[in-house]
């Protein structure tokens, strides 16, 4: 590889991707090359029943998260009332995404970076310990998701106004057994990403998430910054702007004309310590985590954290739904012309989708803003800042830790250009 | 299963199916019966370039790399499987026609944006496929039953029955009846039937069963539901296949 020009791909990241280094300039540049799939045309014409089927289909890593922004959308459209049993099924959902997506990352990703592995593959002949953590935690996240909604990848069972299945009691009190037992993985996982040494790189940055009463909330109505900014979801499109590049099909958001940072990093930083469940505060203690966590190569740490935190997450709205555990299933509705937004909280950060329908239901606009592309413009701005802090370490070093530093955003390429 | 060299290679897609073959080794590596990965994007650095036994090929092509990488992994491979969907019929972003593609490009990006990509197509479009494993996401017992027979020399055997034969085994109730419209007795069976079984009635991810009968779902469907939504419905994974290519030229 030569150092002067500056192609190179990127692998080990969702999708295509791909970093130019100018040495010259000393610039580093992102530039994204996924074709266009262009979802948000696919579904013009096509019934608000289908949108939470189709729109799953723009990430496998995460579609949980954009089949419940697609259903937040339409029941926002369409004013529809969900009650507490279905609300925390949801939320169990929502929280069980996170998990499995960011163990997918930081086992199977990310983590080859810091053991010198070649790949996450060779995980269970090198470090067989480790492998049983991944998998063991994998299978409970994609157990739980497979339980609530039908299917590991691509959920099936939740619908506009609720649910079109729901699991039986016994089914619920194993599952929350299982998650249980799985804490002590979790806070394995804190304990090892702890211990890593990360890269040099201290930039502070503004932070987007959604909260709901003042609290960061994964299903919140309210858009927060650490800038002191609250307004709700509907207003996404004034918070946000999404700039078309040349050279990359996917887009780079900016808020205020600068570039800011969601996800992991955004929603750990945004949260009092008295926040996050209790065991995942007794781990910020025991492993001295430091937070505002202002190096973005320890968004790995951030997502470790949430690991546990999205567990304790989910066992808690599993408890509340056998509480509340109601016959209804589904919540009634009336169709007509309206426009809704609807924004979770996905792994990699706030997530929005936009549908106005006409008078039978049916799409005539859609916008959607994913998390990646509205991390991209800090990412580049994270490498460029990289470079200034870290004049003296060798060329060939540069461009591994620059690497990592993409690996750590954990970016989505096949939900930026969706 | 060990001297078998294996490849996945993904193009544009979600990666959901990759992500279906990732839980089932662990599945079968935690079995012990694990098999030798020698390419895998996702998950590697410096992968090998070949010569592979079998190579699963999820996505469709879209940027003219894709098309690159479909030519080099049938010139590497013994056997070319299309993983999912995306890879057998185009998948759902090859609904979109092909005419429109220009202006829905504009209408996304904006007039001064250059696309560089192409109309989605099934990876048979471009090279010779010798098994089409389709499914949005595929079927993990489907995978398993495949590597089973691919592995072992045999020959993997298509399925040839629709969803309907599946969910009647699981003594579901017919949502055909309770929906008016269910695209399970045109759709190949080898899901297991997964979707009615949780509630949910077949899009038809699976694409057109052997012999289905196109014309007489339009016709039965079409007393109960509106005729632009059922095909709207149809079109979504059955565009690009070959029965209902068929059935459309036929029907003019």
């Amino acid at each position: 590889m030569s150092h002067n020009t500056a192609h190179h791909y990127i692998t080990k990241i969702e999708g295509h991707g791909r970093l130019k280094y100018d040495t010259k300039e000393g610039l580093v540049k992102i530039e994204i090359d996924e074709g266009e799939r262009l979802f948000e045309r696919l579904v013009i014409g096509k019934s608000y029943k289908d949108l939470p089927f189709i729109t799953a289909r723009i990430c496998g890593v995460c579609p949980t998260a954009h089949t419940f922004a697609s259903i937040d959308a339409i029941e926002n459209a369409f004013e529809v009332l969900p009650n507490d049993s279905i609300k925390n099924l949801r939320k169990a959902l929502v929280a069980a995404q996170i998990v499995q997506s960011h163990i997918l990352h930081l086992y199977f990703l990310a983590l080859p970076d810091f053991l010198g592995v070649k790949s996450g593959i060779e995980l269970h002949e090198k470090d067989p310990r480790i492998f049983e953590i991944a998998s063991s935690l994998k299978g409970t996240a994609d157990k739980i998701i497979e339980v609530l909604g039908g299917r590991a990848i691509h959920p099936i069972t939740p619908t506009v106004g609720g649910f079109t299945k729901t699991p039986k009691r016994e089914e619920v009190e194993k599952l929350i057994v299982r998650v249980r037992g799985a804490f002590r993985l979790a806070q394995e996982t804190i304990d090892l990403f702890s211990g890593f040494r990360y890269p040099y790189l201290n930039r502070k940055t503004t932070y987007l998430a959604l909260a709901e009463n003042g609290f960061i909330d994964i299903l919140g109505d309210t858009i927060v910054s650490s800038n002191g900014l609250e307004k709700d979801i509907s207003n996404y499109q004034y918070i946000i702007s999404e700039k078309i590049r040349t050279g990359s099909t996917a887009k780079f958001a900016e808020h205020n004309k600068k570039g800011f940072m969601v996800g992991a990093i955004a929603r750990v930083n945004m949260m009092e310590l008295t926040d996050f469940h209790p065991k995942t505060q007794a781990a910020i203690n025991e492993f001295k985590i430091k937070i505002p966590i202002t190096n973005s190569f320890k968004n790995n740490l951030a997502q470790a954290l949430e690991v546990l935190n999205y567990l304790e997450e989910v066992e808690m709205f599993l408890v509340a739904y056998l509480e509340s555990r109601s016959e209804r299933l589904n919540v009634g509705y009336q169709v007509g012309p309206a426009v809704g937004v609807g924004a979770i909280e996905a792994p990699r950060g706030t997530l929005y989708h936009m549908y106005k329908f006409d008078k039978n239901g049916l799409v005539t606009d859609c916008d959607i803003v994913t998390p990646t592309v509205q991390n991209l413009t800090n990412l580049e701005d994270d490498a460029n800042e990289y470079l200034r802090q870290n004049k003296s370490v060798t060329i060939p070093r540069r461009e591994r830790e620059l690497e990592m530093l993409v690996r750590a955003y954990d970016p989505c390429i096949t939900c930026s250009v969706h | 299963m060990k001297e078998i060299k294996v490849a996945i290679f993904d193009l544009t897609d979600c990666e959901g199916c990759e992500l279906q073959f990732l839980a089932l080794r662990e599945e079968l590596a935690a079995k012990g019966k694990d098999f030798q990965l020698a390419n895998w994007r996702l998950l590697s650095n410096g992968a090998s370039t070949g010569p592979f036994d079998i190579t699963f090929i999820e996505g469709s092509p879209i940027t003219d790399d894709d098309v690159v990488a479909v030519k080099k992994a049938r010139a590497a491979s013994k056997t070319i499987v299309a993983l999912g969907s995306c890879a057998t019929f185009g998948g759902l972003q090859a609904a979109l026609p092909e005419s429109r593609r220009a202006l829905n490009i504009q209408k996304v990006y904006g007039e001064k944006y250059k696309a560089t990509s192409r109309s989605p197509k099934n990876i048979s479009y471009y090279i010779d496929v010798d098994i089409n494993l389709p499914g949005c996401p595929i079927d993990k017992n489907e995978l398993e039953r495949l590597l089973a027979a691919v592995t072992s020399g045999k020959k993997y055997k298509e399925i040839k029955y629709p969803v309907c034969l599946e969910c009647k085994a699981r003594n579901n109730t017919c949502l055909f009846l309770e929906d008016g419209f269910c695209l399970g007795p045109i759709t190949k069976g080898g899901c297991g039937a997964i979707c009615p079984t949780n509630g949910l009635r077949c899009y038809g991810c699976f694409g057109p069963v052997e012999g289905a009968n196109i014309e007489a779902m339009e016709n039965v469907a079409g007393k109960y539901t509106d005729k632009k939504y059922l095909k709207d419905n149809l079109e979504l994974y059955f565009k690009n296949a070959e029965e209902y290519k068929d059935y459309i030229t036929k029907r003019k």
